[in-house]
C-alpha cells in the first residue's frame, strides 16, 4: 500500500521529528522519531513494506513488529485524515 | 483627551483619540491605524464566551472583532479600533497590548504571549504565560547592559525579526522595588526603559513553563509545540491563524535553540549563557 499527503495538509521536518498541520481541522500533530521514519517514507511515495524496513534498519526492531506497527500507524494517519491511499 | 495623540505600537503608527501611558511618537510617518471613541455593540458570531466567569467575551461582525470586558468595548479591524469605555484608563490597558494582539492578526501578524531583548543586534525571547518572569528575565539582561525590544507581546515582520513595542517593562511591585515607575491600574509597576527603534533578529527562545523540571533545550516537535502553547490570544479571529501559528513556530524552531525552563527559575548567569551560547 502507498499513501500521499493530502492538498491540506503540510508536514516540515525539525531536528529529526516532524510536526503536521492540517488545514481542514487547523490542528496540529508532532510525530516522534519513529513514527517520523514512517512518515518520510510513506510521502517519498514508497509503500508500508518499504517503510517497515526502514524501521528495521534505524531502530534495530523485529521486522514483524516493524510491519505491523508500520501498518496500524498508516491507518491512523488515514484515519485522521493526514494520508489518503493512492492504490486499492 | 485628543483626537491628534499619536503613538508607535508594534511597529504601527496609531492616531488616537484615547490617551494611552504610553509615551507619545513624533515624526511625520503616515498613519497605519486610527483609534477613536464611539459606540460598539455586542453580537455576532460568538468566537469566545468566558461563561465561568463572565468576564470577557468575543464576536465576528464581517471583518471587525467585538471584545468585550464588563464595561469596556472594542470594535477591531486592521486599519480602525472603536473603543466604547465608561472608563477610558481601563480601556488603554486592554489597548496595548491585549487588543493590540488582535489588531496584529487583522493585519495577517501573529503574537506570543513574550518578551524580548537585544545586545549587538540580536535578541533572545523569553515565552510563558503571566506570571512566568517574562519581564524580570528582560529586566535582569537589561541590567547588564541589554535594551528592551518588547514586553509581554511579541511580534514579526514580514522577515522574522522581532518588532519593538513600547518602552515599558510592567513588572510585578515585587520586582520593582527601588526603581522609578509608576503603578498601574492592573497592580503591576509600569518602568520605563530604553527600547530598540529597529526590528532585531532573534536567535534563541526561552519557554516558562511548569512542565519543565529543569532548564532543558527542546527539539523537535515538544519545541514546536511549546511555542504554539506561547500564541497570545489562544482565540482564532482571522482566517489562515492556524497556519501563519505553524509556519511561525516552525521557523523558529529550525533556526534557533529553543529551552524550557520553569517559572521564574533563570538567573542572569542562566541567561547569559544561554545568550552567549548563541552568540549573542
Amino acid at each position: 500500500m502507498s499513501y500521499q499527503v493530502p492538498g491540506h495538509v503540510h508536514h516540515r521536518t525539525v531536528d529529526d521529528e516532524v510536526v503536521v498541520f492540517d488545514g481542514q481541522t487547523e490542528t496540529y500533530l508532532g510525530l516522534n522519531s519513529t513514527a517520523t521514519i514512517v512518515w518520510l517514507v510513506l510521502v517519498a511515495g514508497d509503500s508500508t513494506g518499504a517503510a517497515a524496513d526502514a524501521l528495521v534498519a534505524q531502530t534495530g526492531v523485529a521486522p514483524e513488529v516493524a510491519l505491523a506497527d508500520t501498518v496500524a500507524l498508516a491507518a491512523d494517519l488515514v484515519r485522521r485524515g493526514l494520508l489518503e491511499p493512492t492504490e486499492g | 483627551m485628543s483626537g491628534s495623540l499619536r503613538y508607535r505600537l508594534f511597529g504601527l503608527t496609531a492616531s488616537s483619540s484615547l490617551r494611552l501611558p504610553l509615551p507619545e511618537a513624533g515624526g511625520v510617518a503616515p498613519i497605519d491605524i486610527e483609534i477613536v471613541l464611539g459606540s460598539v455593540t455586542a453580537g455576532g458570531v460568538l468566537l469566545w464566551n468566558d461563561t465561568s466567569a463572565d468576564t470577557f467575551a468575543c464576536w465576528r461582525q464581517d471583518d471587525i472583532i467585538v471584545l468585550a470586558w464588563p464595561d469596556v468595548r472594542f470594535a477591531v479591524g486592521a486599519d480602525r479600533v472603536v473603543v466604547d469605555a465608561s472608563d477610558p484608563s481601563a480601556a488603554a490597558m486592554l489597548l496595548v497590548p491585549a487588543v493590540w494582539s488582535i489588531v496584529l492578526a487583522a493585519r495577517g501578524q501573529e503574537s506570543l504571549h513574550g518578551s524580548a531583548v537585544e545586545r549587538c543586534g540580536r535578541a533572545v525571547a523569553v515565552l510563558g504565560h503571566s506570571g512566568a518572569g517574562k519581564s524580570s528575565a528582560a529586566l535582569s539582561l537589561l541590567d547588564h547592559g541589554w535594551r528592551l525590544v518588547t514586553d509581554d507581546l511579541l511580534t514579526f515582520d514580514a522577515w522574522g525579526r522581532a518588532v519593538p513595542g513600547p518602552p515599558i517593562l510592567r513588572l510585578a511591585p515585587d520586582r520593582a522595588m527601588g526603581r522609578s515607575g509608576q503603578p498601574d491600574p492592573a497592580g503591576k509597576f509600569r518602568l520605563p526603559v530604553v527600547t530598540c527603534a529597529d526590528p532585531v533578529p532573534l536567535v534563541a527562545v526561552i519557554i516558562l513553563d511548569d512542565r519543565h523540571e529543569r532548564c532543558e533545550r527542546l527539539a523537535g516537535a515538544a519545541a514546536a509545540s511549546a511555542v504554539l502553547e506561547q500564541v497570545y490570544a489562544p482565540v482564532l479571529t482571522h482566517g489562515g491563524q492556524p497556519r501563519r501559528r505553524f509556519d511561525l513556530a516552525l521557523q523558529m524552531v529550525s533556526t534557533m535553540p529553543v529551552y524550557g525552563a520553569p517559572p521564574r527559575s533563570l538567573t542572569v548567569v542562566d541567561l547569559q549563557w544561554i545568550a552567549e551560547g548563541t552568540g549573542t
